[in-house]
């Protein structure tokens, strides 16, 4: 029972959508740091071993870059809107 | 009448020329690709701390075969959200309902870890690399997406060679473990999953013939 009229009591629907919002920022989060680690150790490979361009070495670093920025993206666009 | 089958035959100049002198093997080195595997005198391949003098004979990742669970698993999570859709949809069922604002993100973050999942598994198939030199034998693994371990063993340690093929798919596919025990340590430095284990088994012994004679 609400007592006090200016205390507004959010519903089970809206309290649900609070915790979905501030889960998914926390695994953002921890997930974007996942990817840095990620593309930092590609980086510390190719320093251990020399492969040649044609074999595919520069895609996948490119990958690992692009992945780190549309997560970062991802990141920063859910901060906003959510 | 021709004579079709003499073996009198005058020698060409090519082969006066070849038994005038011993001609050195000439070395016919081979293209690395994104998905190569297995690859004998590999081109344009070193690694940190190899010597000037040290020639890489043999390049090795795991069979091509052995990604296909990760494959399966990618593609059966991409297709997840349709299911759950669609048994919420069946069902009638609803708990709560997202707004787009909030459904969009959340989707796109799940094929973002879906996609993050096969890259992961593909940069560490891709920089499991065994590496047969002139000098020794280098194993780099790339475990858990965290560890990075070198293996080095020099063919002058290297006891013996064995590979083995277990189960049915190692067989049917022709890949397996090759393992080379050292002879001081007694460990076994392994070369896990590679396509031709019998060619790899092959090329370290001779290696090691080579070093002993």
């Amino acid at each position: 029972m609400n007592l006090n009229p200016n205390i507004i009591i959010p519903t089970f629907e809206q309290g649900a959508q609070l915790y979905v919002r501030i889960a998914l920022l926390i695994m953002m989060g921890l997930y974007l740091l996942f990817t840095f680690m990620l593309s930092t150790k590609i980086r510390s490979l190719n320093k251990t071993v020399f492969l040649p361009a044609e074999s595919g070495e520069m895609v996948i670093r490119i990958f690992a870059l692009l992945y780190l920025l549309v997560v970062l993206s991802l990141f920063i666009a859910t901060l906003v809107i959510v | 009448m021709p004579d079709l089958f003499s073996d009198t035959q005058p020698a060409t100049p090519t082969q006066q020329v070849q038994n005038a002198a011993p001609v050195a093997p000439q070395i016919n080195l081979q293209r690395l690709g994104l998905f190569t595997t297995f690859c004998k005198n590999p081109r344009g391949i070193s690694f940190a701390e190899q010597y000037d003098n040290e020639t890489i004979i043999l390049f090795l990742r795991r069979d091509f075969i052995t990604n296909v669970p990760w494959i399966v698993a990618t593609i059966a999570l991409g297709y997840i959200p349709y299911l759950i859709r669609f048994i919420f949809t069946s069902t009638n069922f609803s708990l709560f309902t997202l707004p787009d604002m909030l459904s969009v993100p959340l989707i796109s973050f799940y094929y973002i870890i879906v996609l993050g999942f096969a890259f992961s598994n593909l940069v560490s198939w891709y920089y499991n690399i065994g590496l047969v030199t002139d000098k020794r034998g280098v194993d780099i693994d790339f475990n858990d997406l965290s560890t990075i371990d070198v293996a080095t063993a020099s063919l002058p340690d290297i006891k013996d060679v064995e590979y083995t093929q277990a189960g049915f798919f190692q067989s049917l596919f022709d890949y397996g473990d090759v393992n080379v025990r050292i002879v001081a340590s007694g460990e076994v430095f392994s070369f896990s999953k590679v396509p031709r284990p019998t060619d790899v088994a092959g090329v370290i012994s001779q290696l090691i013939g080579d070093q002993l004679s």
